[in-house]
């Protein structure tokens, strides 16, 4: 098990490596002139100079990539063209609002598909299960960027419930939390159909595999067996798959952080694509890599280690 | 035939049992009394028929065989015993009486508190009959706990799980508890499933195919920790297998099962030395054995007849070497013959079949 | 050479057998997402003849208005009708994500086969390159990329066919390992045949069905992924009718009128639902665990 953690770990380090080179090299990966790449056909002869010295263009291509690099890894990622700020801090701002609406959209969505699934397994081919069925399969179906449309206007438009715009402050929770209420629901509708249906057919294999029989055949009171002992089984998968997916989850911050105005890496990359300020888009990019390699990383690992299988190899019989 | 087993030391053991109840004596013994059981599975398109007419008993102390090949219906049987049949699965005639009450007049709530406690199950395959996620130990206390054994104390639960694991073979127990399923061989997992057994201590066992996955040498533990089991807490086993051998070594008594029909039943010695049904018949005939070594091994020619696919009449008529016209047209009833009971034509006066049965079965 | 060995396009033609359409039937929700399918496609292809006005006809004196006679749908904030603009749109929608997705099979097929065949050192490289690609989100990749190739309907399609590269091509690596140890392969190398033409010819046909139902679950993503990057100004630029440019439009005056949103939703989510449930029925019948899973009914 601990060799696989550091093989995990290196392979980790590998892609964000990796990652690094291919942003820096990317603006010489199309043909043309770098400068006119970055800043479109109409650029400014001052704003071409500033491009320049600050992507130290005049140099070599490896030479480019490998300060790009080894600033990366000191956390220097360069001054954005417009203001000239260091693109770091502009990350670190935006990044606190962009964790907390994934963390918050992933734990709704965990809150409310994972008793759906279970009550639906208990319950196979009720009208309930059947509900759910249909259910998640809508809501797997909505693009997460539709959601967060759709909850906009029915919410704050129509109904002016809760707030379109903005994070609200961070030292006032409660406005924080009713700034963050809709856009973590967008996100997690997608979501909660995936993990209703996962969790549901994960509890359903299990109930029907020999040790729930056992289980049953041993009198085990019938709460027990599936909350406590087919449960545990079904959250290994479950927790797998979502790692799988939690990239697309915070890719869909992005266009969710763009609906609702909300600061974020999300939204600063794409208004600098816009804008044409190409240091924060290759900062935020790199930084949204890296964040979803630790993603997977700790979802793998700790399914890894929830399942006694692999946690401890088993001895020799 | 039996002779020869028995001279092979695989025959019945008369001192490991305790002395049996007269057969004369009546069936509210009995500890487990089915009756006419049918048993239906129903899919999209068919309704299977999986069991028919099913009838036997177990007193207790009791170990009973049953015995048939894949598809005859034994684990069906047990699983509707248990009321353990899968959601498309019914029993649709007869009954089930154990301990003098009807199952099917017992709540949910009844039924959970009689498995494990009163009637108990083991498994054929121990590999995966073990929740894999959870300890030994917190599989066999919670066992006890859903019985209310120990009044919630779970250290004492936990003592008496120790104890029952050294009871069956298991080293060091006091620090494999806390072991989980996959860092034991299948032996031994087969081991642990008999202590979740013996901790509950219940009337009747019933043991489905338990050695068919293990190897001899562990083959022989099991039975000897069931007999023990019968010995010690006279506990009634039901023995359902496959393997003749096994059979004749373990049981008292032997049901004999084909395409969901009991077709012969008996205490060991006689249906081994001269068994009534012809199925039967054929069957230990195909059990090798020292005595005619170099001879051709003997089958029994087709194949078991698909639930699907029944002919009508007698079931073993298609593969029977006495089968007359009659009995493609009528099926059998299961009558008592000698303090026996047999599915056969030929021992049915008012079946119409031709010839005197039994010499014709022992000649033939 | 002209031996039969068992193998070559077997799963294509158990696939194209009476058993299929027996499975569908019992799948009504599949096949209510095969119905909605056909009927976009229709919608698709007959868009010009269908639509009631030009996707361009302006009628400023109209703008924002609610559904009524003349315009089914209402119009957009340029007096444009909603409803000929989410037909025609359909067309940019599809237009994208099919040939798209098909690309991205094709590509990923050729470098998935190639690793998985050749195996070796060939191999590891691409199965880091793969999984490297695939620690990217897609749509972040899409944004890097679009962000120094500017925005445009064509690249998008580049886009999308680069980030789903690396799953068809992770996919039929591992269905070309798995292929490749059956006995078939090993008969007709014996018998001489050149790798190329085992690869192609037999082990081709035997993996395309999984892929196929890759493809059908992809559709909807990269339809989502194309109106999502229009949405955000990334992707196809207005005035062409992408779905994602009509909800961004709508977006922005969603205070004065919310139908622009509200079609432009609806047309995505029913799209997305009827491709996905289409390959969630093929991916019942294709795969046999699932498909048994179904019948654990029978004994």
């Amino acid at each position: 098990m601990g060799k696989y953690i550091l093989k995990r770990l290196g392979l980790a380090g590998v892609v964000i490596v990796l990652t690094m080179f291919l942003l820096g090299l990317l603006v010489h990966l199309v043909p043309g002139d770098p400068v006119k790449i970055i800043l479109g056909p109409r650029a400014s002869e001052s704003l071409s100079r500033v491009v320049r010295a600050e992507m130290q263009l005049d140099e070599p291509v490896l030479v480019q990539v490998w300060s790009f690099v080894r600033g990366a890894a000191t956390g220097d990622l360069g001054r954005d063209f417009v203001s000239q700020l260091p693109v770091t801090s502009l990350i670190q701002q935006a990044f606190p609002h962009t964790v907390l609406l994934a963390v918050s959209g992933l734990g709704l969505a965990t809150l409310f598909g994972v008793p759906l699934g279970v009550y639906a397994a208990t319950r196979p081919n009720s009208w309930i299960d059947r509900l759910t069925a249909i259910l998640s399969v809508s809501l797997i179906t909505v693009p997460p960027f539709v959601a967060g449309v759709f909850l906009l206007l029915l919410f704050a438009v129509e109904l002016s419930l809760l707030p379109a715009i903005g994070a609200g402050e961070l030292g006032n929770p409660l406005d924080y939390l009713k700034h963050l209420v809709l856009p973590s629901t967008a996100l997690a509708i997608t979501w909660m159909g995936y993990i209703a249906r996962l969790v549901r057919t994960s509890m359903l294999e299990i109930l029907g595999a020999n040790y729930s029989r056992t289980a049953f055949a041993f009198g085990l009171p019938r709460r027990q067996i599936f909350y406590k002992y087919a449960l545990k089984n079904a959250i290994i998968p479950t927790i797998a798959v979502l790692g799988v997916g939690l990239g697309t989850l915070i890719a869909n911050a992005v266009f969710v952080e763009i609906i609702f105005s909300r600061p974020g890496l999300g939204a600063l990359i794409v208004d600098s694509i816009s804008t044409r300020n190409y240091p924060i888009v290759r900062g935020g990019i790199l930084v949204v890599v890296v964040i979803v390699v630790a993603a997977n990383l700790v979802a793998d690992l700790s399914y890894r280690l929830l399942d006694p299988r692999i946690r401890f190899e088993a001895e020799g019989s | 035939m039996a002779a020869a087993m028995k001279r092979s030391g695989r025959a019945p053991d008369a001192s490991s049992k305790i002395p049996l109840p007269h057969p004369d004596q009546k069936e509210c013994e009995s500890l487990l009394v089915v009756q006419g059981l049918d048993v239906v599975y129903r899919t999209r398109e068919l309704r299977l028929r999986a069991l028919h007419d099913v009838s036997f008993d177990v007193r207790p102390g009791q170990i009973v065989g049953v015995v048939g090949e894949s598809g005859c219906g034994k684990s069906t049987l047990s699983a509707a015993l248990m009321r353990l049949l899968p959601p498309n699965g019914e029993i649709t005639s007869g009954s089930i009486r154990f301990q003098g009450r009807d199952l099917s007049s017992l709540t949910p709530e009844q039924i959970r508190q009689m498995r494990g406690r009163e009637m108990a199950m083991i498994f054929q395959d121990p590999l995966t009959s073990l929740n894999p996620t959870f300890t030994v130990g917190t599989q066999l206390i919670d066992v006890q706990a859903a019985h209310r054994q120990g009044h919630r104390d779970r250290a004492l639960l936990r003592d008496r799980a120790v104890k029952m694991l050294t009871n069956v073979g298991i080293p060091d127990a006091v620090e494999r508890i806390n072991d989980y399923p996959h860092q034991f061989s299948g032996g031994m997992r087969q081991r642990i499933m008999i202590a979740m057994t013996l901790i509950l201590e219940p009337q009747l066992l019933i043991a489905d195919e338990p050695t068919s996955a293990l190897d001899v040498t562990l083959e022989a533990q099991v039975l000897e920790l069931l007999r023990r089991l019968r010995a010690d807490k006279g506990t009634a086993i039901l023995f359902i297998s496959h393997d003749l051998g096994v059979v004749a070594q373990l049981c008292d008594r032997v049901v004999v099962m084909y395409a969901g029909r009991a077709v012969e039943d008996g205490d060991v010695e006689s249906l081994f030395e001269r068994p009534l049904h012809p199925y039967t018949k054929a069957l230990l005939e195909t059990v090798p054995s020292r005595e005619r070594r170099g001879e051709r091994l003997a089958t029994i020619p087709g194949r078991v007849p698909s639930l699907s696919a029944l002919p009508s009449g007698c079931k073993f008529a298609p593969r029977c070497s006495f089968v007359q016209e009659v009995n493609r047209g009528k099926e059998p009833r299961y009558l008592e013959v000698d303090g026996r009971h047999v599915r056969c034509n030929m021992y049915d006066p008012a079946s119409g079949y031709q010839g005197a049965g039994i010499q014709q079965l022992e000649n033939g | 050479m002209g031996v039969v060995v068992q193998g070559g396009g077997r799963r294509i033609g158990h696939f194209a057998g009476r058993r299929l359409f027996r499975d569908m039937a019992t799948h009504p929700t599949g096949f209510f997402g095969l119905l909605i399918v056909v009927v976009l496609l229709a919608i698709a292809i007959s868009a010009p003849l269908l639509a009631p006005y030009d996707d361009a006809t302006q009628d400023i004196a109209r703008r924002l208005e609610g559904p009524s006679s003349n315009h089914p749908l209402g119009t957009d904030d340029l007096g444009r009708d909603l409803l000929s603009r989410i037909i025609i749109g359909s067309r940019v929608a599809l237009g994208v994500a099919i040939p798209a997705v098909l690309g991205a099979l094709l590509v990923g097929l050729v470098l998935g086969m190639v690793g998985g065949y050749l195996g070796g050192r060939v191999d590891y490289v691409l199965l880091v390159l793969i999984d490297t690609m695939l620690s990217f989100p897609a749509v972040i990749l899409a944004l890097a990329l679009l962000a120094v190739l500017g925005p445009s309907l064509r690249n998008v399609m580049l886009v999308i066919v680069v980030s789903f590269v690396p799953a068809y091509a992770r996919v039929a690596r591992a269905l070309v390992l798995a292929e490749k140890g059956k006995p078939y392969v090993e008969a007709e190398r014996s018998l001489g045949a050149r790798d190329w033409r085992i690869a192609t010819i037999h082990i081709m046909p035997n993996i395309l069905a999984p892929l196929l139902i890759l493809v059908a679950m992809d559709i909807p993503s990269a339809i989502a992924v194309e109106a999502g990057l229009s949405f955000l100004g990334l992707g196809v630029q207005p005035p062409t009718p992408s779905w994602g440019v009509i909800l961004a439009d709508g977006f922005e005056r969603v205070r004065d009128t919310p139908w622009p949103v509200l079609w432009t939703g609806l047309a995505l989510m029913t799209t997305t639902l009827g491709f996905t449930l289409l390959g969630e029925m093929l991916r019942d019948i294709v795969d046999p665990r699932v498909s048994e899973w179904r019948r654990w009914q029978r004994p």
